[in-house]
This record gives structure tokens, sequence and C-alpha cells, in this order.
């Protein structure tokens, strides 16, 4: 995913502005990490470039 | 799985054959998914809108034709609650999208990860009647969609729909017993999932009925554009 995308993107449970954390990049992407929600203590995480940006929930 | 996806027949197929997806979409519908698609996205690139949502997206086909149509470049972002789909859809999007910004995330319709008014179009693909045939979570769904679609932003729907007349009404129903519910069942293997489509597109709404369902949930000035003689509608709504 691009950094861009982190500016639209929101918690989808208390819609906070997520945190990026613990970021791997390739030249032009971020692969894997993590995007945080203080509020709700709640990672959800990049893999393959793709964030998972499901409800805790629904990844059970 | 929560019980929500598992109540859904369609969940399997959208995550345990996403390879074959495009192929029985292509079958199913006699290649004509493609050119219904298009008129979506051109639906879709009305007003020139900079961000762009295709909402469950699944291997991403109307976000890559919207990023083919456009003489432009918008943003657009893919979501969809399948993890196999959204693989298939960056990896297509990297070969097809001709150098445009499409962005995939995993998602869920019903709680949307973005702020309120955050976009200028919201396109959905052959999606909807999952969205809304007796689904009980279908005014969550259309509240998120209007919560994250600015003020005037536009809603474009493509989807099956009933013919008017009864004369076409029974050879389409016909078409859809004889045809995509097999050819989607041996294609797939996947009986419930396309018992659902069938019992879903057999009874789904007008585009008339449509209409009145989304004024209803508060969208306006609504138009539709039928197809295939009825069988199939692409409708733009205002917020």
């Amino acid at each position: 995913m691009k950094d861009s995308l982190i500016e639209i993107l929101v918690c989808p449970v208390c819609h906070e502005p997520l945190e990026l954390k613990d970021a791997r990049r390739d030249e032009k992407e971020i692969i894997s990490g993590f995007l945080r929600c203080e509020k709700c203590n709640h990672d959800y995480q990049i893999a393959d470039g793709i964030p998972n940006l499901l409800p805790p929930d629904m990844n059970n | 799985m929560t019980a929500e996806t598992s109540s859904r027949p369609l969940y399997h197929i959208f995550t345990r054959i996403p390879q074959r997806y495009d192929l029985i979409n292509h079958v199913i519908t006699l290649g004509m998914d493609t050119g219904w698609r298009s008129r979506a996205a051109q639906a879709c690139l009305e007003g020139r809108p900079n961000r762009i949502l295709d909402i469950c997206c699944g291997t991403g086909d109307l976000a890559i034709t919207i990023a083919k149509l456009a003489d432009y470049s918008p943003e657009i972002t893919g979501a969809d609650y399948s993890r196999p789909m959204l693989e298939i859809a960056t990896a297509k999007a990297k070969m097809l999208s001709q150098g445009q910004n499409i962005r995939f995330i995993h998602a869920d319709v019903g709680r949307l990860p973005f702020p309120n008014g955050s976009f200028d179009c919201i396109g959905i693909s052959f999606a909807f009647r999952n969205l809304t045939y007796k689904n009980p979570e279908t005014p969550k769904y259309l509240d998120e969609i209007l919560r994250v679609l600015r003020p005037e932003g536009r809603f474009v729907i493509v989807e099956s729909s009933q013919p008017g007349s009864a004369f076409i009404r029974f050879f389409d129903h016909l078409y859809l017993r004889c045809w995509v519910f097999p050819s989607g069942y041996l294609l797939s293997g996947n009986r419930g999932a396309y018992r659902y489509l069938l019992d879903s597109a057999l009874h789904f709404y007008s585009a008339e009925e449509t209409q009145k369902f989304l004024l209803k949930a508060g969208f306006r000035q609504i138009t539709a554009h039928r197809f295939f003689f009825g069988a199939a509608a692409v409708y733009a709504a205002l917020k």
C-alpha cells in the first residue's frame, strides 16, 4: 500500500486516525507493518501490501 | 468466521475459488458483464470525481475498468472482505491499471475505515443484491455508504434486475435456471452459492423497485439505465 492511503484510513470501530508502526517497504510501497488505533488499543495488520481493516470481531 | 459471514453462502465462493471467479462471471453472463461494468465505470467517472471507492470490489474489475477509462488520475480504492479476492485484485491492477492509482483494502461495508464524506463517488458491481436481498444488515450497509459519501456524491450500482415484460421475464428466468445456476455450480463446485445466486436473482427487485428502495434509504435523483431487455441495470443516485 502507498503512504497516501494512510491519510484516508481511520479505525473502522471508533473512526479515530491510525498510526503506522513497524513498516517494511520496497521502492514504492509499504509491504508490511501495522496501523495502530490508540483509542481501541488495536493493531490492524498490513500484509503483502494489503491493510486488513476488518473490525477485530470479524477477524476472529 | 463470524455468524454474519458464515450465514452468507456466497462468502465461501468469495474465499475458496477466487481463481475461477472471473471466468465464472463471464460464462454465466455470456460475457455481457464486461460491457455492463464499463457502463457503470463511465457513470462513476461522470463529473470527474477525485476519490472513488469500489465496495465489494472482489477481484477489482470495476476499479480497474474505472482506471482504464479515466482520462485523468482519480484516487481509486477497492474494498472487500475476502482476502483471496483482494490478492487477485492487487495482481490484476498492477498489470491492467495503466499506471493509475488503485489501492485495495480488506474491509467490511458495514464498518468502513474511512472518515465521513471521504469519497466523491462509490460504485458497486454485481454485489448490491448480496447486501440487500433478504439481508438483515441492509440498513447498516446503506447507512455506512451514505456516511462515507460526500454531500452531492454519487452512488453507482450495476446489478441484475427483473425485466418489465412478463414474456421477457419468463425467458430471463429460464436463462437463470437453465444456464446461470448449472454452469456456475459446475464451474465452482459450490451448489449452495449458486442456488443462492439463482434464488436472489429470480426474486430481486425490478429497476423501479430498486429506485424506490434507494429513495427510501436516503438517496435522491436516482436514474436507471436498463440492459438486455431489463435483465440488468446501472443505477446512479446522489447523496
